[in-house]
């Protein structure tokens, strides 16, 4: 049914593109594209496991865009769709599907639409919003970490600040591994009877982010806020004594932040912090939901050499009630420590005329001891078609760390678009 | 005025080969590119263009760059803000980009990228950096502070039909070259040849201004050209759709516009 009318939309889609561009420009733009992974580790996989490749699939993406002779109305359109060759399956994805309306002082979009909040590069802090790390985990462009909202954006524009605010009717959780073919740390993988509980669709559900913003000289400064669930579910078993079925639940989220961005040291420095308030267990006594949290990161860019660009960060999250959160913990399950540090780093050069790009990415947490590593080359080969090849590198002391769990998931990915 | 007044000063230079005459002292180095970077870079009080740029390599492969540039003038001494929406290649349409020039001071630059809907704050230490990697530098499109250099009047010279004054500009603060040798037309102030010289005195890249014509009675290069005379690779500009003096609003200049590309000026 969902798939009978994402085609009809794309059919529609098609028909509206076609119309229009008897006005001399198409507006139907996309591109086709091919992802592959292959797994770099000796994983000793089970018989039901998918173990070599980890992603090969090749996809359509088409956008189009419309909008009002006078630009105050628009639509917008980006619809995927896919054959996924390990699932033996094809299928559409809308990744954003929304009209607009831009007044002066005031705007506002409907529909499905990606939206993006912060300044850490892939440390979140207040970016609240749907993720899919699934597509990172297996080697998918870096812009498919990102989900679209189903969600109304207003957007206010008064001379001396900026707000948005972004209200969904549903809440839509990140896409978090669940099995093959991803390895992950599971500390029950004994109950393989499970469920998933959804908050249900009621009014006080939906998700509610707002952002405020402004610029003070060159320095820019936005105060967040958000009320919603943790896109990462927890776990509980049915009944502690005897678990018969594992439930996995969105446990209620508000978190509230603020960042700064200027120039300095002849760079650019910024900094965000943010208070993730767990509103199902403020004593943090419930081992199955995340204890409340502060998050601060520190970044600093510059650009050392022509066509070179050199980023740090540094990123601690503390959990507010570690005390009660060792507590209440299940003997045999393995602790969190207090503080969760992670440094990172980027070294991108650009070469050829920027048709060749070198990437260095790393992300390495001296307290969990473990770390993230995504090397990758880049070539332009037209203006229309590019190749990337990478690496992403998981590794870790131990197999219960954030990035320690995924080290059998390192692989190898190459991806080829071809845009028109 | 005068202009009229150049004209008569060329019409007189023709006639009397050989010897340079003047109604009165030229001015000096200094003065001529303050009114050329005027001419050139800060012409009206905004402006809207549509720019195709044309890479071409030595052995002929081709890309291009389409982008809709609207420019405002700061009243602030010599701030300048870009706003740039892409329009090509495919993969970047869409993609819009702020730059906010200051005298005596490193750009501000922001990225939207719209697949991921995010804006980013870039470092811009680096205006030798190549512009969309075009031939030109950043600086060579919203130019260079004149301070940086050292600036002498050479001599003056016929360019094609247009006389020009010639300007040597020694480095004094970093810079992709360490001399620049430009041809300032008398009458517009525009740049209608430049020459730039590296660290060991080579010529690497030129500069031509292939067409010219008036805009609402401003002087506008139209046409123009970067060739790197090293590797071969050449870069052509052409402007359409100019306009000056547009009324562009200082909002459009925003992290919101950004994310929300003014579509009354980017379409």
């Amino acid at each position: 049914m969902r798939r009978t009318a994402a085609l009809w939309g794309v059919r529609a889609a098609l028909a509206l593109a076609s119309a229009t561009s008897a006005r001399g420009q198409t507006p139907l733009h996309g591109f086709v594209q091919g992802s592959y992974a292959l797994r770099a580790v000796d994983a000793d996989c089970p018989a039901t496991f998918d173990c070599a490749v980890m992603r090969a699939e090749e996809r359509l993406q088409v956008k189009i865009e419309q909008a009002s002779r006078d630009g105050r109305a628009g639509a917008l359109a980006r619809l995927d769709l896919f054959h996924d060759a390990l699932r033996a399956q094809a299928d559409v994805e809308v990744r954003e599907l929304s009209a607009d309306v831009n007044l002066g002082r005031f705007s506002a979009r409907l529909g499905r639409q990606v939206v993006t909040w912060g300044l850490g590069e892939l440390l979140f802090v207040n970016d609240v919003f749907s993720k899919d790390w699934v597509a990172f985990l297996t080697g998918a462009p870096l812009e498919y970490l990102k989900l679209g909202s189903d969600a109304l954006r207003l957007g206010i524009y008064p001379p001396f600040a900026n707000a948005e605010v972004v209200v969904s009717p549903v809440f839509q959780p990140d896409r978090v591994p669940s099995g093959s073919p991803l390895f992950f740390f599971d500390p029950m993988s004994a109950l393989t009877n499970r469920t998933t509980e959804r908050p249900a669709v009621e009014l006080d559900n939906m998700p509610v982010a707002g952002r405020l913003y402004r610029s003070f000289g060159r320095f820019e400064a936005a105060l967040y806020a958000s009320r919603g669930f943790y896109g990462t579910p927890g776990a509980r078993p049915d009944n502690p004594a005897a678990p018969g079925q594992l439930i996995l639940f969105h446990p209620r989220l508000a978190t509230y932040g603020a960042s700064l961005q200027g120039p300095a040291l002849g760079g650019v420095l910024s900094f965000e912090g943010g208070y993730y308030e767990s509103l199902q267990d403020r004593p943090g006594t419930d081992p199955s939901i995340e204890n409340s949290q502060a998050r601060g990161l520190l970044a600093y860019q510059l650009q050392p050499w022509t066509d070179g660009s050199l980023s740090v960060q540094y990123y601690v999250e503390a959990m507010m009630k570690h005390d009660a959160y060792r507590a209440s913990l299940p003997p045999g399950l393995p602790a969190r420590d207090r503080y969760r540090h992670v440094a990172s780093f980027r070294l991108r050069q650009l070469g050829l005329h920027q048709t060749l790009q070198l990437g260095l990415f790393a992300l390495l947490s001296p307290s969990d001891q473990d770390l993230y590593l995504n090397p990758s080359v880049r070539y332009q080969v037209t203006d229309e078609l590019w190749a990337e090849v990478g690496g992403n590198v998981f590794s870790g002391k131990e197999p219960h760390t954030f990035f320690g769990q995924f080290e059998k998931n390192s692989h190898v990915y190459v991806t080829v678009r071809y845009a028109f | 005025m005068l202009k009229r007044a150049a004209v008569v000063i060329a019409l007189t230079a023709a006639v009397l080969p050989g010897r340079q005459v003047h109604a009165q002292e030229p001015p000096s180095a200094g003065t001529i590119l303050a009114k050329s970077q005027q001419a050139f870079f800060y012409a009206g009080s905004d402006m809207k263009a549509r720019v195709l740029m044309t890479l071409t390599s030595a052995s002929g492969q081709k890309r291009v760059r389409e982008l809709t540039m609207l420019r405002r003038n700061e009243a602030r001494g010599g701030e300048q803000k870009y706003f740039m929406y892409f329009h090509q290649p495919a993969d970047v349409k869409g993609m819009t980009f702020l730059v906010v020039k200051y005298a005596r001071k490193d750009d501000d630059r922001w990225l939207f990228v719209p697949a991921i809907n995010m804006v980013k704050r870039l470092a811009a230490r680096d205006a030798s950096q190549s512009f969309v990697g075009s031939d030109f530098t950043y600086e060579d499109v919203s130019g260079r502070d004149l301070e940086a250099d050292g600036h002498t009047l050479l001599r003056e010279e016929r360019v094609g039909s247009r006389d020009c004054y010639v300007i040597e500009s020694i480095a004094r603060s970093p810079a992709q070259y360490k001399r620049k040798l430009a041809w300032i037309d008398r009458n517009s102030f525009l740049p209608i040849k430049e020459e730039y010289f590296d660290a060991k005195d080579e010529l690497f890249k030129t500069f031509s201004a292939d067409e010219v014509a008036e805009v609402g009675g401003v002087p506008t290069v139209t046409k123009r050209t970067m060739v790197n005379q090293k590797t071969g690779h050449t870069t052509t500009v052409v402007f359409t759709d100019v306009a000056y003096g547009l009324g562009i609003d200082a909002d459009i200049f925003s992290e919101r516009y950004l994310r929300e590309p003014p579509r009354k000026w980017v379409q």
